[in-house]
């Protein structure tokens, strides 16, 4: 990649767009010059999937309990008493929900806090690096094992065609039903439209 | 404490909990930009003697546009069915959609497998059978959509051909078979041309003697058939099928007195079908469905596994500052 490639415009507009955690692709300038310099898009696609893979990774771990200079402990620590005051007062009404008969529908588990490790893990998704947003379609994921198009007729026409000395007489057949035209040669005696004639038998 | 907590706590679950399930919002489109310049056929098919650089632009764009119809009109969900999604090609050869997550998902997958089949070889077989009206009771497929069937469960068929070669004055044609790239269109036709007279021109004042002569003006018929065909490789041991075959053939030459002489006027029968099939490797399609002047025309199509190149295409093994696709000298 070089300096010229790299012209402040195109992308600065890109990172403009990801500051805002946008799709650069939405951006229509963006789109333009990509058509212009289709090289450009390579570079591109490595960073949305690096920012991608960013986003799928796991959280990082938990910040130490140690205290620090920068004071995430002091935050840490008023998170956990908050967290754990949370869930103690949230338990009993959960257990209280919990009737007999809803014993086989599974209910996901209340968060227990069993310690300051444990409270730590559960806050640990607040340091998580902020999350861009990337557009990610569904993937298929078995895609070459099972058929892409479904087996079967996609698309179906099948015409005969006569031709004889005053004109010709189309049979049309497809799944929605058939038509039968008489299109007759054009000539000085008879004009083209007034002598056409057709029968249609399509399913509505 | 915990009859406090309850209260404290029971209007929070009440509210969470939704009392009516809201319709989901219509999903949205995203426009992205796919590269499938390394997709390109051109590696694989030589360019024609003595083509210009403006005709070679042009074949590129028109071969990006050809990707661009069938991920058109092949997408799952249809391209068609959402109102905000469409494709187009560039003539750079990036492949711009605008579509639904799972539109998306499915062109990824479907270029996937387009780069897994890059290079492999498509044999396409076309036969025609005419057999006389009154003798196809028993032989089936008389409906308007043709009867797919895969190589395992193709009992069908061999009694179809069987029945058929017991008919007497049945005929089968059997068209040359193609073999092409995955999604190479090949064109097969074999035409042959009849010359009549179609009428007289009148030239007036001829000299010497201020004559007037009638003049005949020659005409030809075509006779013959004309294929269009490619293969696309659909995954899971499918491949489409987009092919449209033109049949003509001259029924009579009828002579037909004018003032200043014979002409001839030519009664053609033209049959031609268009049809776009997903169907098993090896597998065989039955059209039925074509009567005409107490003959009935039924179609059966082929497509054969497809067969590797004898010599593995150059693919690209993306360097370092080099784009993806973008090929390297040979």
């Amino acid at each position: 990649m070089n300096d010229q490639d790299r012209s402040p415009p195109f992308w600065d507009r890109v990172q403009a767009r990801l500051d805002e955690r946008a799709d650069p692709l939405e951006d229509a300038r963006v789109r333009a010059e990509l058509c212009e310099q289709p090289e450009r898009f390579a570079e591109l696609e490595r960073l949305l999937a690096r920012l991608q893979a960013l986003e799928a990774a796991p959280a990082p771990p938990a910040v130490p309990a140690s205290p620090s200079p920068l004071g995430a402990p002091v935050r840490m620590r008023r998170t956990v008493v908050l967290a754990a005051a949370a869930v103690l007062l949230a338990l009993p009404a959960v257990l209280w929900l919990r009737r007999p008969g809803d014993e086989a529908v599974p209910v996901p588990d209340p968060p227990v806090a069993t310690g300051a490790a444990g409270a730590a893990a559960t806050s640990g998704e607040v340091t998580r690096p902020p999350r861009r947003h990337v557009a990610a379609p569904d993937r298929l994921p078995d895609a070459l094992s099972k058929p892409l198009i479904p087996r079967g007729v996609l698309r179906h026409r099948v015409s005969h065609i006569y031709e004889g000395a005053q004109g010709r007489v189309e049979h049309t057949l497809d799944p929605r039903g058939e038509s039968l035209r008489f299109v007759p040669f054009e000539s000085e005696s008879s004009p083209l439209v007034s002598s056409m004639a057709s029968i249609e038998r399509y399913r509505p | 404490m915990i009859f406090a907590s309850h209260l404290f706590c029971l209007p929070l679950f009440l509210s969470a909990a939704p009392t009516q399930e809201a319709p989901l919002p219509p999903e949205g489109v995203q426009l992205r930009m796919y590269d499938v310049r390394d997709l390109s056929l051109e590696s694989l098919v030589p360019a024609p003697e003595g083509e210009s650089e403006a005709e070679r632009a042009e074949r590129r764009a028109a071969e990006h546009r050809a990707f661009a119809e069938i991920v058109f009109g092949f997408a799952q969900p249809p391209i068609a069915s959402h109102s905000d999604a469409s494709v187009a090609s560039t003539p750079g050869g990036m492949l711009v959609v605008s579509g639904t997550g799972q539109q998306h998902g499915w062109i990824e997958a479907f270029l996937e497998e387009q780069r897994r089949a890059f290079g492999a070889l498509y044999l396409m077989s076309f036969r025609l059978v005419s057999v006389p009206s009154a003798a196809t009771e028993g032989l089936g497929f008389g409906g308007t959509e043709p009867d797919v069937f895969a190589p395992l469960d193709d009992a069908p068929v061999e009694d179809f051909l069987r029945g058929v070669a017991a008919i007497e004055g049945a005929e089968v044609l059997t068209a040359p078979r193609v073999a092409c790239f995955a999604r190479q269109k090949a064109t097969v036709q074999s035409l042959r041309p009849t010359a009549y007279v179609a009428r007289y021109e009148l030239h007036h004042n001829v000299q010497p003697g201020n004559l007037t002569i009638a003049d005949p003006v020659i005409e030809t018929v075509q006779e013959g058939f004309v294929v269009e065909a490619r293969a696309i490789p659909a995954g899971g041991g499918l491949a489409v099928l987009d092919f449209s075959l033109s049949m003509a053939e001259l029924e009579e030459l009828r002579p037909e007195p004018t003032p200043h002489g014979d002409v001839a006027v030519p009664l053609v029968a033209r049959h031609s079908y268009e049809s776009a099939l997903s169907m098993p490797l090896g597998g065989t399609a039955i059209f039925g469905g074509l009567e005409t002047a107490g003959v009935r025309t039924y179609l059966l199509v082929q497509v054969e596994e497809a067969l590797p190149t004898f010599e593995e295409p150059e693919r690209l093994e993306e360097p370092a500052g080099h784009a993806p696709g973008e090929r390297r000298g040979r």
